[in-house]
């Protein structure tokens, strides 16, 4: 069979498969990339830098919410909480009770946690969490989701006065990079945690 | 093959018994819950495909309970909302099995386009507040992939384009035309045209198909809209053959949680662009 | 004081780097180890065991600290600094090895280490290396490991 022959029958076929519109198939086109994103051993460490940075968040939130924290103490620990986040990160906050998510920039959040100044703040972790896998951004970063569970008690003296027991999805951005040291290359992962969602639970 | 069916022994006893040991328990123990709910939708693919264990754990290719079919269909059976009414059990064990089946199992893959995000939203239009639904689907770039938005659905816009037929469904019904000698009176018959303003899109050709996303992003750059809340957020999945179905995220106290299917259709191929049209546009979708 | 007494040393951390011999990198490891990158070959260093003390023993100290002694705490700090070139002096963390490549977490400077562990109420560290200025006297960077 000549070359030309070819073209035409391959033209015919494209003629008669291609749709006017485009429309949901399952050809390959639709398939991206299939190989893992990162070696999952790596992902292990990274996931536990994750975690970490996670715990030290809650640790900060509960010296911010604490009115015995001296103020200019609040404000250094807001700047330590805020060096974990990506830049234009937001909190949005669901209650069980209302429908839509309430957004406020990460450093409001902060600010107002601080106003609330209870006595003492509380905050048991459940010991289980999810990880999500990580996925690669279009700018070679990668981004994943940790949720957590965790029961926050805010109190005044001996009393409760506000308790809640909510589900956190936060977002965490993790990227390789290489930062020079009197001219040795140095690889480094730089994990920051971005957008949070907190959802009230029913548990 | 002794820790495999260990494994699985546990998974089904902690599905089936927990709901009744867990009754009334203080919120501490209500790990259980948390265990079982399935916490992101990462969560429910990985379940789906069996790629992970009870607890979240990945397994890999290596790992012998890898995609395992009696691992899938324990965990499928609890991917249902129990408490929905729409999906009758004859229904659902005939997705399990058609999706477990060893000779050709149906995985699912996020990082297709053919899986789209509801996401229902609060928009002010010209002063008001309204509700809006925004669809979305994966989009591979450069090495990586995100979110597009793939279509709006916005009632102030569907209003103005009553006379278009989306589904193709509607009988013929007489409506104003330019008649087929108009160019030889220069088209003067235009002006009369564009003063019937609530009848204009039927001027247009067939193929017209109104783009809300156009019309939604112009808006929010002349500053008529602005983007307020998000309400609700669903996905439709269109991956496994012949079939459709919703995924929700529903929060309650209890063994079957989380993200779960909340709608399942039969729905042959050639069918689902039909099906995705209607989600898209139809307004008994949509909260107006 | 002298920070580098050769007859108490006892964590000896040889730093070996030599590219050019690759081939010889076939061992994978996960735990971090003996070699630090950060601190190069050229600056071998015998850590010295009443330095590396000391230095845990404040970790320590801050992990315990009372939040709400901010005199105190300064004074700690102060204490500490005297061991460094200066407050900025950069921290690094060990992860793993990959490939022969080692993976670090983003480098802090001391002071925001110190504050980390009496904000965190942790010291899951300990000092793998140090390397000391020109007089031998002051840290210049300092290599840390999850214990």
């Amino acid at each position: 069979m000549t070359y030309k022959a070819l073209f035409c029958l391959y033209f015919v076929f494209v003629f008669f498969t291609t749709p006017d519109k485009p429309c949901i198939g399952q050809s390959s086109a639709d398939y991206f990339e299939e190989e893992e994103p990162i070696d999952p051993e790596q992902k292990l460490k990274v996931d536990s830098m994750a975690m970490e940075k996670i715990r030290d968040l809650s640790k900060y939130i509960a010296i911010i919410g604490s009115k015995s924290t001296p103020f200019s103490e609040a404000n250094r620990v807001v700047s330590r909480a805020l060096e974990l986040f990506a830049e234009g990160s937001v909190i949005g906050v669901s209650s069980l009770d209302k429908e839509e998510v309430k957004q406020y920039e990460i450093k409001k959040y902060f600010e107002r946690l601080m106003a609330l100044s209870y006595d003492k703040v509380k905050i048991q972790w459940f010991d289980i969490q999810y990880i999500s896998d990580l996925e690669m951004t279009p700018d070679g970063k990668y981004v994943g989701v940790v949720t957590i569970y965790q029961k926050f008690e805010g109190l005044q003296g001996d009393a409760l006065i506000y308790k809640d027991v909510t589900k956190k999805d936060i977002t965490i951005y993790v990227e390789r990079k290489i930062m020079q040291v009197e001219g040795t290359h140095v690889n480094f992962w730089d994990v920051l945690l971005g957008d949070i969602v907190v959802s009230e639970t029913v548990l | 093959m002794k820790r495999r069916s260990t494994f699985l022994i546990i998974v089904v006893a902690l599905m089936c018994f927990s709901e009744a040991i867990a009754q009334g328990v203080s919120y501490l123990d209500g790990n259980e819950f948390v265990l079982a709910e399935t916490k992101q939708v990462n969560q429910f693919f990985r379940r789906f495909n069996g790629e992970e264990d009870y607890d979240g754990t990945r397994f890999y290719s290596s790992d012998s309970l890898f995609r395992s079919p009696l691992l899938r269909q324990v965990y499928l059976s609890n991917l249902f909302d129990k408490l929905s009414n729409n999906m009758p059990d004859s229904m659902k064990n005939s997705f399990i099995f058609n999706v477990t089946d060893s000779y050709n199992p149906k995985f699912l893959n996020h990082r297709r386009n053919d899986w789209y995000a509801q996401v229902d939203v609060m928009i002010s239009y010209e002063k008001q507040e309204h509700p809006c639904t925004l669809f979305l689907k994966m989009e591979r770039e450069n090495k990586g992939t995100k979110w597009v938005l793939a279509n709006v659905y916005f009632q102030p816009f569907t209003y103005h384009f009553k006379g278009v037929d989306f589904f193709g469904t509607e009988p013929y019904k007489p409506g104003p035309y330019l008649h087929p000698k108009s160019h030889e009176i220069k088209f003067v018959n235009l002006k009369k045209a564009f003063g019937k303003l609530d009848e204009i899109e039927k001027y247009a050709a067939n193929e017209f198909n109104p783009d809300f996303l156009t019309l939604f992003i112009y808006e929010l750059k002349r500053g008529n809209a602005k983007f307020l809340d998000i309400k609700n957020v669903k996905f439709h999945f269109f991956q496994v053959d012949n079939w459709y179905f919703e995924l929700s995220s529903l929060s309650r106290k209890s063994m079957n949680s989380g993200w779960l299917i909340t709608d399942l259709m039969r729905v042959a191929e050639k069918d689902k662009e039909i099906l995705r049209k209607y989600i898209f546009f139809h307004e008994n979708n949509h909260a107006n | 004081m002298s920070l580098f007494t050769y007859r108490t040393a006892v964590y000896i951390l040889v730093l070996l780097f030599i590219f050019s011999c690759k081939s010889s990198q076939t061992a994978k490891s996960d735990e971090v180890d003996e070699e630090p990158q950060v601190i190069r070959s050229s600056d071998i260093i015998l850590v010295d065991k009443e330095l590396k003390d000391t230095l845990e023993g404040y970790f320590k100290l801050f992990a315990k600290m009372d939040l709400a002694d901010i005199e105190g705490r300064d004074a700690k700090m102060a204490e500490v600094f005297e061991y460094f070139s200066s407050p900025d002096t950069p921290v690094f963390f060990a992860l793993y090895n990959s490939d022969g490549e080692k993976y670090y977490d983003k480098p802090v400077t001391i002071s925001k280490y110190l504050h980390y562990l009496r904000d965190t109420r942790q010291a899951p560290h300990i000092i793998q290396a140090v390397k000391l200025d020109e007089s031998q006297t002051k840290i210049t960077k300092i290599e840390l490991a999850v214990k």
